[in-house]
């Protein structure tokens, strides 16, 4: 039985993350997102009253989760749907989070996955597994009790289908047959329980008939299981005058063997009675392994689905609220007031907001002076992109993109800054490792890569830099790959421009694959860290008027 | 002495032969240790001892041949499986101090003996063999199954098995009491159980929880309980216990001997069989070596087994090489640079004898070996510091026994770099010698040495050399080749790392 609230035909097992997981959560800061999806913030009227330290389960689970990317908008759509049916009753994740948590770790305090108690042997495993079934079985019970209760909030195929196969699981009969097994155990009890028992007069025997033959080595074999039950009875204290008269009653039945006469028959009547115990612990192996892995499944699954609603909770602070994003038409963006969730998250502040829409570009070149909120930019577009393929909200009023399962960063470091031929190496060794990667990818799924690059080829000269840029972006970008791109190469920003107005000229076309975006300066000089269409500008202005001078003389002459 | 055995035509085997020292020189230890693994027991005492003569080899090759025909394989390792099963009964009986259950353990095992011997009868009369071992096999065997013994001891121990067999026990327990009675059970709580097996466990091979477990107890001797319970039966049927008594009594030994050793020495063949068919699936191959009538000696694409199985597994092949010995001719001389694979051409000549010798396919193509009396080796080791002898000294003390009494004069003998620490001029005359002596013995063999001047001279000794390909690098062909000189001056160059492709690796820092 599958939990089916990530995916509609799988659980969560070996799913494919993306290549470069590490580099990814480093340049985007991710880790903020874990983080604070696996805070809960509590509320008093209507203020924060404090907020939880982040449940490392959860922190995991939604690293996990957003560094796999969906690969089709029916998944997207299919996760998405299901997310909303949390958000409708953000308690039920939470609840189903701490059920199956709890179960887990009572499990695992009795020894499951071989981490036996130290002092529990073979008659203590085995009312371990006596208990484990029972908790299996009255943790699905709940479970099933709570999302019948919430049931009618639900409009998601996730969360109706897990209902339904639920009760598929569990069977009226099933569950009887279980609690029937359960019942016909309950004769083995030991220590305290069995003393207190003892005490209100009362003893659990089993009775137990089974079949045999005289075997090869006339050691019994082929035996067969008649009946097994447990027998509530008073207690009749060893060699009292009632339990005398018990075994004396017992005797007169012909081939009878009373096993109190010799210990060693004791012993294998003990023996027996722990084997049957076993037995029928073995035959319930099945439904504990199945339950057990939907239980594993629904605690990784609902930790994610809590952490969702965490974070939409976090967002209430700052009065701002995630949104679902959309999966759009290849090579084409289209974003209302996105902005940069991580940013908004550390700095506890309301980022710049910025709007676009770009159509059928496979390359996104931003660039223009420093401190002009370009990188955040680019990170906005790396982190939503990241949390649509996640089925997650994102932090805009609009977000339309594609889907890039071979998405990579490539991100300037801060000691990448000095220039330094080993670093250019280091830089040029991440990029070939992307490379490929890219390739890769593309060979499985042609169309579907993105590389953000910030800052790159930054530990050479502008003029080296500018060069090694355009070769690779410009092979990337010919191969199919999308790129977009943060840049102070203007040298190469520029190439590129004129090259594609050439491109337009030639062909007689208005648009290119390229688009150029710059943050957008006022005519006060006041920025605005909004981003909008515009030409390149060189930021060494003395130069730039120079070559223009220049080229325009060249160009009349 | 057995009336018959599967290794040996007299019947004559005997399992108990010293190490030699070319099971170290030919790598003949790391071979066994493969067909040992694949064989899942160890079988190497078996491949110490040879057949006294040719016809002995014979004998053997044409069971072999026999042996791998269609089923054979599958037939015997049954018949093994089975009396190794009884050999286990035989172990189980020793665990027990209970004379009743000593006496059913022996019906179970004399079960095993005679379902094995007549499935080994029945299905082996439905292959041809050709083979002498295995044509006196069935011969051996019909006359047994036939025989009035084989059929009065096969009708009693049904009998008396079935009259075991034919008594159902009902055991009720309750409030430390058994009750027993004498009925069949259904298994009732069984079928309950098993509603809740999930349907892929529930294929044949899931053994239920009663054949994994016995609720009373895994010891092999019978328990308090059941012997409790036997008494009650005991009583209720004496007759069966009597008749059980009175024919274990009689039967007394009742197994053939030839047939408990056929199911130890078919080992031999077998996990020769297995090894060689995990061999051919990596694309290695084997033949059956062809008796040489006269002295020639011919391998076609002979190659080093044990270097093989180590390489196959990579999916490399080995270097094979072609080498032929004429009627005139005695001993190999084989130079050649170092690492040009000349002690591995030296040992996949003697592995080539070696099998011959036990009658095993060899590793080549196409094989005619001459029967050699004795292998005789000598390798150069590292000086022993036990010993505190210099390296001369510790080679001539190995030197001195071979040399002594080949009076057989069909030894077969390799020699791996003598004298290597001894000046050359001294060095080529003790090697001289060395050669004069085992060409005047009428022995064959290879002398692999580093001294140019040995192969010269005498007609019985054919000059081989170590090749290199184009590129002027090892290629581990070992050629016939009378005229040295030539190459010499390419092992000059060699000698200074100054070929091509050394030098080139030299300036790409690849080399070491």
């Amino acid at each position: 039985m599958i939990a089916g609230l990530l995916f509609a035909d799988k659980d969560w097992n070996h799913i494919k993350k993306y290549d470069d997981e590490k580099t990814i959560i480093d340049d985007l800061h991710l880790n903020t997102i874990f983080r604070v999806s696996a805070q809960k913030v509590i509320w008093k009227k209507g203020n924060v009253e404090r907020v939880t330290g982040a449940d490392p389960f959860i922190e995991q689970t939604m690293r996990r989760v957003i560094m796999a990317p969906l690969r089709t908008k029916e998944e997207v759509e299919y996760r998405q749907a299901v997310i909303k049916d949390f958000l409708k009753v953000p308690e039920l994740a939470e609840e189903l989070y701490e059920l199956t948590t709890k179960l887990k770790d009572v499990w695992e305090a009795m020894g499951r996955n071989g981490k036996k108690h130290q002092e529990q042997d073979a008659a203590g495993e085995m009312i371990t597994n006596i208990k484990v079934i029972n908790m299996l079985l009255n943790t699905l019970c709940t479970v099933r009790s709570k999302l019948e209760e919430k049931k009618d909030n639900f409009s998601s195929e996730g969360l109706n289908n897990l209902i339904a196969r639920i009760n598929e699981e569990l069977t009226e009969d099933k569950e009887k047959r279980i609690r029937k097994v359960l019942d016909d155990l309950s004769f083995y009890v030991l220590g305290e329980e069995r003393e207190e028992k003892m005490k209100a007069g009362r003893i659990c025997v089993p009775e137990i008939v089974l079949g045999c033959r005289i075997g090869d080595a006339l050691r019994f074999d082929s035996f067969k299981l008649e009946e097994l039950q447990s027998l509530d009875k008073k207690f009749h204290k060893p060699g009292g005058i009632l339990s005398k008269m018990d075994d004396y009653k017992n005797k007169l039945v012909p081939d009878s063997i009373q096993l109190a006469k010799n210990p060693k028959l004791l012993d294998q009547g003990a023996y027996m009675e722990r084997m049957m115990v076993r037995y029928l612990c073995e035959s319930l192996n099945g439904f504990v392994d199945e339950i057990g892995a939907f239980f594993d499944q629904l605690q990784m699954q609902s930790a994610f689905m809590t952490g969702v609603c965490f974070l939409q909770d976090q967002m209430r602070r700052y009065s701002m609220s995630l949104t679902f994003p959309k999966v759009g038409e290849k090579q084409s963006y289209k974003f209302k007031e996105l902005m940069e969730l991580v940013m908004c998250l550390e700095q506890h502040m309301v980022p710049v907001g910025n709007t676009c829409e770009i159509k059928d570009k496979n390359m996104l070149v931003v660039t223009g002076a420093n401190q002009g909120g370009k990188s955040t930019f680019l990170r906005s577009i790396g982190i939503a992109q990241i949390l649509l393929q996640a089925g997650m909200p994102v932090l805009a009023d609009e977000y339309e993109a594609p889907l890039y399962p071979g998405m990579f960063t490539h991100f300037t470091r801060r000691e990448d800054s000095e220039m330094n031929s080993g670093r250019l190496d280091e830089e040029l060794k991440r990029m070939s490792q992307i490379v490929d990667y890219l390739r890769k990818n593309e060979e499985e799924a042609p169309g579907t890569s993105l590389v953000l690059l910030n800052e790159s080829f930054a530990t050479t000269t502008e003029k080296e830099g500018s060069v090694i840029a355009y070769d690779i972006l410009q092979a990337m970008t010919q191969m199919g790959v999308n790129v977009a791109t943060v840049t102070h190469l203007l040298t190469f920003a520029k190439r590129l421009y004129e090259e594609k107005e050439q491109e337009k000229k030639d062909k007689g076309i208005e648009e290119t694959n390229v688009v150029f975006l710059s943050a957008e300066r006022l005519d006060s000089g006041e920025r605005t860290y909004r981003m909008i269409p515009c030409v390149p500008q060189l930021t060494s202005f003395g130069l730039d008027l120079y070559d223009r001078m220049i080229l325009g003389k060249d160009a009349e002459t | 002495m057995a009336i018959f055995s599967i290794l040996d035509s007299d019947g004559t085997y005997k399992d108990t032969v010293a190490l030699s020292p070319y099971y170290i020189d030919f790598n003949i230890d790391r071979i066994m240790k493969e067909i040992n693994a694949y064989w899942k027991e160890d079988v190497s005492a078996m491949y110490r001892y040879f057949p006294s003569d040719e016809q002995g080899q014979e004998y053997r090759k044409s069971v072999y041949k026999d042996i791998c025909r269609d089923g054979m394989y599958e037939i015997l390792v049954d018949f093994r499986e089975e009396m190794k099963n009884r050999a286990k009964i035989l172990e189980n009986k020793k665990q027990t101090r209970s004379e009743l259950q000593k006496m059913v353990m022996t019906l179970s095992e004399m079960k095993i003996y005679l379902n094995a011997v007549d499935t080994l009868y029945k299905r082996l009369s439905e292959v041809k063999l050709e083979s002498e071992g295995m044509t006196k096999l069935m011969q051996l065997l019909s006359d047994y199954v036939s025989s009035d013994r084989y059929k009065k001891l096969e009708e009693e121990v049904s009998a008396i098995r079935k009259s075991l067999d034919d008594i159902p026990i009902k055991l009720r327990y309750k409030d430390h009491f058994l009750y027993v009675s004498f009925e069949e059970v259904e298994g009732k709580y069984d079928s309950f159980l098993k509603e809740f097996s999930t349907p892929d466990k529930d294929n044949q091979k899931f053994l239920t929880f009663f054949q994994r477990k016995n609720p009373l107890g895994d010891a092999v001797e019978i328990t308090a309980l059941e012997e409790e319970v036997i008494t009650i039966i005991y009583d209720k049927k004496p007759q069966v216990f009597g008749n059980l008594t009175r024919f274990i009594k009689e039967a007394g030994d009742y197994a053939e001997e030839y047939i408990l050793q056929l199911a130890d020495e078919i080992a031999f063949y077998l996990s020769f069989l297995t090894f060689e068919r995990v061999m051919k699936e990596r694309g290695l191959y084997f033949v059956p070596a062809k008796k040489s009538d006269s002295k020639k000696m011919v391998a076609e694409d002979l190659y080093d087994l044990a270097l093989a199985c180590q390489m196959s597994r990579d999916g490399i092949m080995p270097i094979a090489n072609d080498t032929r010995m004429e009627e005139d001719e005695n001993f190999f001389v084989l130079t050649g640079p170092n690492q040009g694979g000349k002690t591995t051409f030296a040992r996949s000549l003697g592995q080539l004898v070696f099998f011959s010798k036990l009658g095993l396919p060899v590793p080549a193509k196409r094989a005619e070996i001459p029967f050699y009396a004795r292998i005789l080796t000598h390798f150069s080791v590292e000086e022993s510091v036990e010993t505190g002898k210099g390296k001369l000294a510790e080679e001539l003390t190995r030197l001195a026994p071979m040399m002594e009494d080949s009076t057989q004069k069909n030894d077969f003998v390799v020699i791996n770099e003598l004298f290597t620490t001894a000046a050359n001029y001294d060095a080529c005359i003790m090697g001289k010698r060395v050669l004069d002596h085992f060409v005047g013995q009428g022995c064959h063999g290879i002398y692999v040495t580093h001294l140019q001047d040995l192969s010269k001279e005498d007609p019985g000794i054919v000059s081989l050399r170590a090749m290199m390909n184009e590129e002027h690098r090892q290629n581990f062909k070992i050629v016939r080749s009378t005229d040295p000189a030539l190459e010499s001056s390419i092992l000059l160059v060699e000698k200074h790392r100054l070929h091509f492709e050394q030098v080139k690796n030299r300036l790409k820092g690849e080399e070491e």
